[in-house]
């Protein structure tokens, strides 16, 4: 009974959010009657060769020495002095070797991502401003460490508008840290992401999978009951429009309030993984113990691109290793290492990844001395983050640190940089997407920004 | 649209800055000790210092720079780095000798060079080295904008009426005024206008029958008797609020304010009392300067300049200097946003892009603040490097909202701190200890951030326990003028500019900055003067903008040149003069407004108005507006019987005190069932409550002049589902169906409650079919879904903090046998008469208390809730 419900469901799904009848739809409300409202999709400033993005963050700034950064330097003089601490250099305790035909550097903690190699275009010359958590990672989705500003999801609804209005055009699934990281600051509210998740701490701690969305269903009515509640609801709003002749905010709340009733369906619809075939799952990780999690996730965020969600965050913490780096870095890795070459490969599979931009970073780096042993410091001033899809090269390296690791010498692209280059190839030029606020006029990449033109495909 | 001045504007704005050689340099240095210090100290402090504490390499660890006398003068998060009367106990000498911070960190300096520090300090430190001196110069010319609308004084005559002035330009426009909107429009408009609240029933049926009799008189007395109501101050002074970016924790780190509630208090009394705004504004920039006759006026005084301290703040900053330039920064941007209408944070880098404003005038006025101590509190600790004393007020309150502590309480934290002490001091033992290993800097971090919040909480109360009584302000401290900062760089400083205002408004006559004083009590001064052309105006737009939903000037923070001209400058400045000549009352401004026939109109649609002004900028009708989140909390919890009209004393956050938002206490901890108005409720920087950031709430972290509103599904879900809204309406169902027996009555009650009118005959009709088809589709009522989520919250697992185990069991040995009655494992628990309730605080909360409805009463409830979600209630017309 129940799987037939579900494949009745998949269906349905189907015909809503797959990509052809969703392209369809999109084109239909870019030109239908309903053009002007603040979500609706727009022309971008030049063609756009990602339409979406799938930013995987990584919070709490992980050692991606110990991932991507191979530096046989540092294993030699491992014991040594470091730079800038009595803490001595600490060669990566792990593994490295080359990947596909790009031979890609990668270290032995991440087998299945290895096997994608060819597909990604790893950014070796990072550095940002600030070594601390709190503002790194705020200005890595806002651009800023100081002030309130709108996030880089909020920039590109503002910028591009949503592909399927019947549902949020910026999702969050997990925890980024604060809603000023993905919220809209000055920029209209309707730009803000949504956040999808375990709300309480009460809940992360028991590891709930279950992702919930405030509100998202009545405590006690039945679908049929609501709709007859909504019906009445609608009455009165349609005779409160015709008494007052035409008034934009009733308007307004008599679309509002179908959305939200369509996505009392449309969104437990699209977090409902039980639609997915087994081998898609699998090769997620989804039911491995150490992948689900993070892997249900992922393929949330790939049902999601395919449904006309414009901007995507897909975060996992705990990376920010001082101690404990052997076990905790496994641990984190094994988390992630499935699920997003799982991600990849089924975007690719699918013909989404030409124009899905697929992002992964943390906030910073962190050292090649060690710390107490068995941990590493922040490091801000040289790390690694990849990109893929959306019109990067693939198997591509751009960038190096020096031989140890510790600064950034060339290809190097700092937070600006990397936010100038994500909104190219979006399709909008990050000088010219502003918004006039408190007398002036303000972007996501401050005065600063360079879109780095070397690793466009 | 009206073109904007810019273009040219741009060609003006040109910074100079000019590099001199000079100054600043040390005199009389002799030459065997410039030859001592070029041979003996400079090369060190290249070769081991200037990696991380020097302009050129670009690093400013803990704030410090040592590549100039001046550098290690001022010092850095650990102060001067040097003395030279008592070098041995600075930072820069007990770093090197590695009494504390060990620098250089690669390993220690041999005993010479140490030698040759000691014998350098011992001569006076001589130093040589200066920083190239700079000048930033402007090429705006001032007077030449000065011509500036804004900048002129306002023109108006005072004996003109409201409505004459708009018609005036509603001729001009070419627009017909609607007409008057019926009585029970009105009262529901004035209701939510002055006190954010709807009429009751009775207060209904009163109305109508006065406006029967006499609707000029009904009307005038509904004014001046909700004028009258403490009400009108939590509506009216929570809209000061969000100018004043109100807020009880710091942002970014998020420490608790437990001490706002009284700016907030403050404010609300201020609109109640009718304090006339000239005075308002000197209580919040200089009130502790102001002369006070009773104590009672003086702690008013010092409670009104928290409007200076409750800003955000990033306490994570290590950098003194960067943090109070930031800090400045923020009080500079509230400042004259708030009161002038002005964006001087703008020239904060370079020259204001669009107005008058050099760089120069803003360091003027950051001088002022930086003669200014803001006094915020906040714990110490946990990522907190910036804490500040408080205020301490004259009269003490008479019961604390904060915790007081027993005297054995007190013992025992304080004894918790002296083991906290040994085990420092064993671990250092036993790292000195041959073959000791370092010990984990986290460790010892976090135990010293342990003590500090300890040491931090006792500082909360005297002797006996007894909370003191605090607010957040300012006090004056010694008197310095800023330097100008190269492109706001803090390490980049140029000229020195004397304490003053805006050299675009110098017309203002203004007393000089007494060279003693810090200038806050002239700056106020010479804000709330009424020669001064924005201040009045900034205030009657605003006010204006909360009644006719629309203001007269597009955007109230902003007035420069590059703002829009007011939609019709003569009723503005009309306002403006009234409001200075009547003694800047608001009460009466508003008052006139309300009483106006403009006020007074339908927000009917017309089809040919709207052709020519469809932004409704010559005001043809009344702006038909959503309920702001306050208003609309608010409301539904009048109509369910539920609402605690009396304040609540204190606040949440005062009860929770001192603590870091996430870390000690879960945000969640404040989502309890709370009665009280929304002016009340507890507003964390980042976690304001979901009932008011779904509606559009104004973002505390800047100055907000106005709202957002806007009809986002997730609002559309709260209104439908939300088990807040469900409880309220099912209260109000069963207060409906105690009072009035019949279906119909029923209906008629929630239609007169809800939307402020009697239900018409359709709607009765309407609503009687949709409770038919419910009780016929509608199966029995399902458990509500809370039951699951409580029997989730029984055993939550409690072993996730690893570390705190073991130092709690180990901590729990070196105190009192006491500890034994505490049998939950983990945490830190066994604490003999250590505070229970200081202990992380659950962040389960209260659930609301599930109602046996019947089904009639079930069938009510869904029809209420559908008309709290529906328009007409969301709307005033």
């Amino acid at each position: 009974m129940k799987n037939i419900d579900r494949r009745t469901a998949f269906k349905t799904i189907t015909s809503c959010f797959g990509s052809l009848a969703f392209a369809a739809m999109a084109t239909g409300k870019a030109l239908g009657e309903n053009p002007q409202t603040p979500l609706s999709a727009k022309q971008s400033h030049f063609a756009a060769r990602a339409k979406r993005v799938i930013f995987l963050s990584m919070r709490g700034a992980p050692s991606t020495i110990d991932m991507f950064d191979y530096k046989p330097q540092l294993s030699k003089d491992n014991g040594k002095a470091g730079k800038y601490r009595a803490a001595k250099l600490l060669g990566s305790p792990w593994k490295f070797k080359q990947h596909g035909d790009s031979g890609i550097w990668m270290s032995n903690l991440l087998p299945h991502l290895g096997s994608v190699a060819d597909e990604l275009c790893m950014l070796k010359g990072m550095h940002c401003d600030q070594p601390n958590h709190a503002e790194a990672t705020t200005a890595v989705h806002t651009g800023n460490a100081q002030f309130v500003r709108p996030s880089l999801g909020a920039w590109s609804l503002y910028g591009l508008g949503t592909l399927n209005e019947d549902l949020p055009g910026f999702i969050v699934l997990g925890h980024p840290g604060g809603a000023q990281n993905y919220g809209s600051a000055f920029l209209p509210a309707v730009y803000q992401g949504t956040s999808i998740g375990a709300t309480t701490a009460r809940d992360r701690r028991a590891g709930t999978q279950s992702l919930t969305v405030p509100n998202i269903k009545n405590p006690q009515l039945s679908p049929k009951t609501q709709r007859l509640q909504l019906d009445y609801i609608q009455a009165l709003n349609q005779s409160k429009l015709k008494r007052a002749g035409h008034q934009s905010q009733v308007e307004g709340m008599i679309q509002s309030m179908e959305l939200a009733f369509t996505m009392q369906t449309t969104l437990p619809e699209l977090l409902d993984l039980s639609v997915e075939t087994e081998a898609t799952k699998k090769m997620y990780g989804i039911g491995e113990n150490a992948t689900d999690q993070f892997g249900r996730h992922c393929l949330l965020a790939r049902r999601m691109a395919e449904s006309g969600v414009r901007f995507i965050e897909v975060v996992n913490s705990g990376w920010d290793h001082h101690n404990n780096l052997k076990s905790e870095m496994e641990d984190h890795c094994t988390q992630i290492d499935k699920p997003i070459a799982g991600l990849i490969r089924d975007l690719k599979n699918r013909g989404l990844l030409e124009d899905t931009l697929v992002v992964w970073g943390g906030e910073f780096g962190r050292t090649p001395h060690g710390q107490g042993g068995d941990g590493r410091d922040h490091n801000n001033k040289g790390y690694t983050t990849f990109m893929a899809g959306g019109g990067v090269k693939r198997g591509f390296v751009y960038g190096a640190t020096d031989s140890y690791g510790y600064d950034a010498i060339e290809g190097r692209m700092h937070t600006h940089d990397w936010h100038a280059t994500i909104l190219h190839l979006m399709g909008l030029d990050h000088q010219r997407l502003t918004y006039r606020h408190a007398g002036r006029d303000f972007r996501l990449t401050d005065v600063a920004g360079k879109v780095a033109k070397d690793i466009l495909a | 649209m009206i073109s904007k001045p810019l273009q040219f504007l741009i060609f003006f704005n040109v910074l100079l800055f000019l590099c001199v050689q000079s100054a600043m340099a040390q005199e009389n240095i002799t030459p065997t000790e410039e030859k001592f210090f070029e041979t003996k100290i400079r090369p060190v402090l290249i070769g081991h210092c200037y990696e991380c504490h020097s302009i050129d390499s670009g690093m400013t660890r803990g704030g410090l720079l040592v590549d100039s006398r001046d550098g290690l003068l001022q010092g850095g998060e650990s102060g001067p780095a040097i003395d030279v009367d008592r070098y041995q106990s600075t930072p820069f000498w007990t770093a090197i000798t590695y009494q504390d911070h060990e620098m250089p960190p690669a390993g220690q300096l041999p005993d010479n060079v140490i030698a040759d520090f000691k014998k350098w300090f011992e001569m006076g430190a001589p130093d040589p080295r200066v920083r190239k001196e700079i000048e930033v110069k402007t090429l705006i010319d001032v007077d030449a904008r000065k011509s500036h609308w804004a900048f002129q004084k306002p023109n108006g005559d005072p004996e003109s009426s409201i409505d004459a002035l708009v018609d005036q330009k509603r001729l001009s426009t070419g627009t017909q005024p609607v007409e008057q909107a019926e009585p029970m429009t009105l009262l529901r408009r004035i209701y939510f206008d002055l006190i954010g609240l709807p009429p009751s029933v009775e207060e209904i049926n009163a109305f109508k029958i006065a406006w029967t009799s006499d609707p000029n008189r009904a009307w005038q007395q509904t004014v001046d008797e909700l004028l009258a109501r403490p009400q009108y101050g939590e509506r009216w002074g929570r809209h000061w609020l969000d100018v004043a970016r109100y807020a009880e924790s710091s942002g970014n780190g998020n420490f608790t304010y437990p001490h706002a509630w009284r700016y907030r208090d403050f404010v609300i009394d201020a609109f109640n009392q009718d304090t006339p705004y000239d005075k308002f504004i000197q209580q919040q920039i200089a009130g502790d300067l102001m002369p006070a006759r009773t104590d009672s006026q003086w702690q008013e005084n010092l409670i009104a300049t928290g409007f200076l301290a409750v800003g955000i703040k990033d306490q994570g900053e290590r950098n003194p200097r960067v943090f109070e330039m930031e800090l400045i920064d923020e009080q500079i941007d509230t400042t004259t946003q708030a009161f002038l209408g002005l964006t001087v944070s703008c020239a904060r880098c370079h020259d204001h892009k669009f107005d008058p404003i050099p760089t120069v005038d803003y360091y003027a006025i950051a001088g002022i603040f930086k003669s200014t101590q803001t006094l915020y509190g906040t714990t110490f600790g946990q990522q907190n490097h910036q804490s500040t004393k408080l205020l301490e007020l004259p009269i003490a309150d008479k019961v604390s909202a904060s915790q007081s502590f027993s005297k054995k309480e007190l013992d025992g934290i304080q004894d918790k701190i002296n083991s906290i002490q040994n085990e420092i001091r064993s671990i250092r033992r036993a790292a000195n200890s041959a073959g000791g290993e370092k010990p984990d800097q986290r460790t010892m971090v976090a135990k010293r951030n342990q003590i500090g919040r300890l040491q931090g909480l006792l500082k909360t109360v005297d002797d006996r326990g007894k909370p003191y009584t605090y607010a957040m302000g300012v006090q004056d401290r010694e008197v310095v003028d800023a330097h100008v900062l190269l492109g706001g760089d803090v390490e980049q400083k140029a000229q020195v500019v004397s304490r003053g205002f805006l050299q675009v408004l110098s017309d203002i006559p203004s007393e000089k900055i007494k060279s003693e004083s810090s200038g806050r009590r002239e700056l106020a001064k010479w804000i709330g003067n009424k020669e001064n052309p924005l201040t009045a105006r900034v205030m009657v737009n605003r006010i204006w903008m909360h009644l006719l939903g629309a203001p007269i000037m597009e955007s109230p923070n902003n007035w420069g040149l590059s703002s829009m001209p007011p939609s019709n400058p003569e009723l503005l400045d009309n306002l403006a003069v009234k409001f200075m000549a009547n003694g800047w009352s608001i009460k009466t401004l508003i008052r006139e407004i309300v009483l106006s026939a403009t006020y007074r109109r339908a927000s009917t649609f017309h089809q040919d108005n709207y052709h020519v002004d469809p932004d409704n900028r010559s005001f043809w009708r009344t702006n038909a507006r959503q309920l702001d989140a306050e208003a609309l909390r608010d409301a539904m919890l009048a109509v369910s019987g539920l609402l605690e009209p009396d304040r609540p004393y204190a606040s949440e956050v005062a009860k929770v005190g001192d603590v870091k938002i996430g870390r000690t206490i879960d945000k969640n901890s404040f989502k309890k069932l709370n009665v009280h108005r929304s002016v009340y409720l507890p507003i964390l920087r980042d976690a304001v409550p979901d009932a008011l950031a779904l509606f559009d709430f104004a973002d505390p972290n800047s100055t907000r002049s106005k709202r957002e509103t806007t009809n986002v599904p997730a609002q559309s879900l709260y209104l439908m589902n939300n088990d807040y809204v469900t409880y309220l309406s099912q209260r109000m169902a069963i207060k409906l169906s105690q009072t009035h027996r019949t279906t119909k009555e029923q209906i008629c009650n929630a239609f007169l409650e809800i939307y402020g009118r009697p239900a018409t005959d359709g709607e009765i009709e309407l609503s009687r079919h949709f409770v038919d088809q419910y009780r016929v589709i509608a199966e029995p009522p399902r458990a509500p879904s809370r039951s699951d989520s409580s029997s989730r919250t029984v055993r939550k697992n409690r072993n996730n903090n690893k570390s705190a185990n073991g130092d709690g069991k180990r901590a729990g040995k070196n105190i009192t046998s006491k500890g034994r009655r505490n049998r939950r494992k983990g945490t830190q628990d066994s604490m003999g008469d250590f505070p229970r309730r200081l202990r992380r605080q659950s962040d389960s909360y209260s659930q609301l208390p599930a109602l046996k409805l019947t089904k009639d009463q079930q069938v009510l409830a869904v029809l209420c809730q559908s008309l709290l979600a529906s328009a007409e209630f969301r709307i005033v017309d």
